[in-house]
């Protein structure tokens, strides 16, 4: 097992803390193929002009229609 | 003098976890029920929980919510559990609820019962008073319940609320709650697949032969494989074949999909897991493809 990071953000809100988890995710290769093609399809449907991965945290109704993250846990 | 090392495994750290989880509630409230279904999850849970309380034996009953359309298998593994470990079952029929009229089958050739069992699941928690109800749920199988507490409070009708939860803080646990609302326990929250797996085989459980490769007659559907049944009916165009297999997950037999394998064994299941570039539902369930929200608005109505 690697060791734990644990990871804190903080920012304003829209500056990109769910977005950078998202991408940090992405980039540790820590997300499934069909999990990535299900946020691409959902990105694609809202009208997204790239992949959003703000989607891998934010996966509540409530949050993907106000663009927030409510609770934190992801997949 | 040697040293001794008192940090324990990850999967050790979790099964602490899972048992201080069922010791808590066993202390804290008056009529538990364990959700078993027969899938690892649910045989793990029971495992973890009859070690909680060893020797004595477990101090609540186990619930089947049995959509009748299990394969065979499952039902005589789950007949089997139960007498060896000595707990009582108690069986609520989705059957039961569509002779009564209470639901209505879907019809088609693609129907399927799994949406009907809240109903017969909620039925059976009123009818037994039970006020808390394990389940087997992980945050790792989908993103609605990713994010549901450990105690997930349900109302009066049952109904999830994903915009008021409890604040949750490390192990402090909130079972508070009125006559007729009750507390979903998910123990293995924190668990993966992967950890499921590598339990199964420390520990030698056993497990329906489902999940090991067999051969079977399965055919295509929506890019899953589905096992041929009397449950489901064969659509024109969907060609039946033999083939190696295993099933992933189990659920009703007509939204639980199986994929080809040759893991025959836990040991070969473990490193097909970890290797593994899908997610087991992602790969299997047919009953979260409805929407992109299938499992929330299922939980929100009172879904496992």
């Amino acid at each position: 097992m690697p060791e734990l990071l644990r990871l804190a953000t903080a920012g304003s809100v829209d500056d990109g803390k769910s977005t950078l988890i998202g991408r940090l995710l992405y980039d540790s290769k820590s997300i499934f193929a069909d999990q990535l093609e299900a946020v691409e399809r959902t990105s694609r449907e809202r009208g997204d002009e790239y992949t959003n991965l703000a989607l891998l945290t934010d996966g509540l109704r409530a949050e993907r229609e106000q663009g927030i993250t409510i609770d934190v846990a992801y997949r | 003098m040697p040293s001794v090392a008192y940090e324990l495994s990850h999967i050790r750290t979790l099964e602490a976890e899972a048992v201080h989880i069922f010791r808590e509630v066993a202390a804290t409230f008056e009529r538990p029920v364990l959700l078993f279904s027969g899938g690892k999850d649910s045989v793990v849970m029971l495992h973890v929980a009859a070690k909680a309380f060893w020797p004595a034996p477990l101090p609540f009953p186990v619930m089947h919510v049995d959509t009748g359309h299990n394969l065979p298998e499952v039902i005589e593994f789950r007949d089997r559990t139960v007498e060896r470990l000595g707990v009582r079952l108690v069986v609520a029929s989705v059957q039961d609820d569509i002779d009564a009229g209470r639901v209505a089958e879907e019809t088609g050739p693609k129907a399927s019962r799994n949406r009907l069992q809240t109903v017969t699941l909620l039925r059976g928690i009123v009818e037994q008073r039970f006020d808390a109800v394990f389940g087997g749920a992980r945050r790792d199988e989908e993103k609605a319940r990713a994010k549901e507490r450990v105690f997930s409070f349900r109302d009066e009708f049952g109904q999830w609320d994903p915009k008021n939860q409890r604040p949750e803080l490390w192990n402090l646990y909130n079972g508070a709650h009125r006559k007729g609302e009750h507390i979903r326990v998910f123990p293995l929250s924190n668990w993966t697949e992967l950890d499921i797996w590598q339990y199964v085989l420390d520990e030698g459980i056993e497990l329906p032969s489902l999940y090991y490769a067999h051969r079977r007659e399965v055919f295509e559907r929506d890019g899953m494989l589905l096992a041929l049944s009397p449950f489901v009916t064969v659509l024109d165009g969907e060609e039946v074949y033999e083939a190696t297999v295993r099933f992933r997950t189990i659920g009703d037999a007509t939204c639980t999909g199986c994929v080809e394998s040759l893991a025959a064994d836990a040991d070969a299941v473990v490193a097909e897991v970890a290797a593994s570039r899908l997610t087991e539902r992602g790969a299997t369930r047919a009953d979260d493809r409805i929407s992109e929200a299938g499992m929330e608005d299922r939980k929100k109505e009172g879904y496992f």
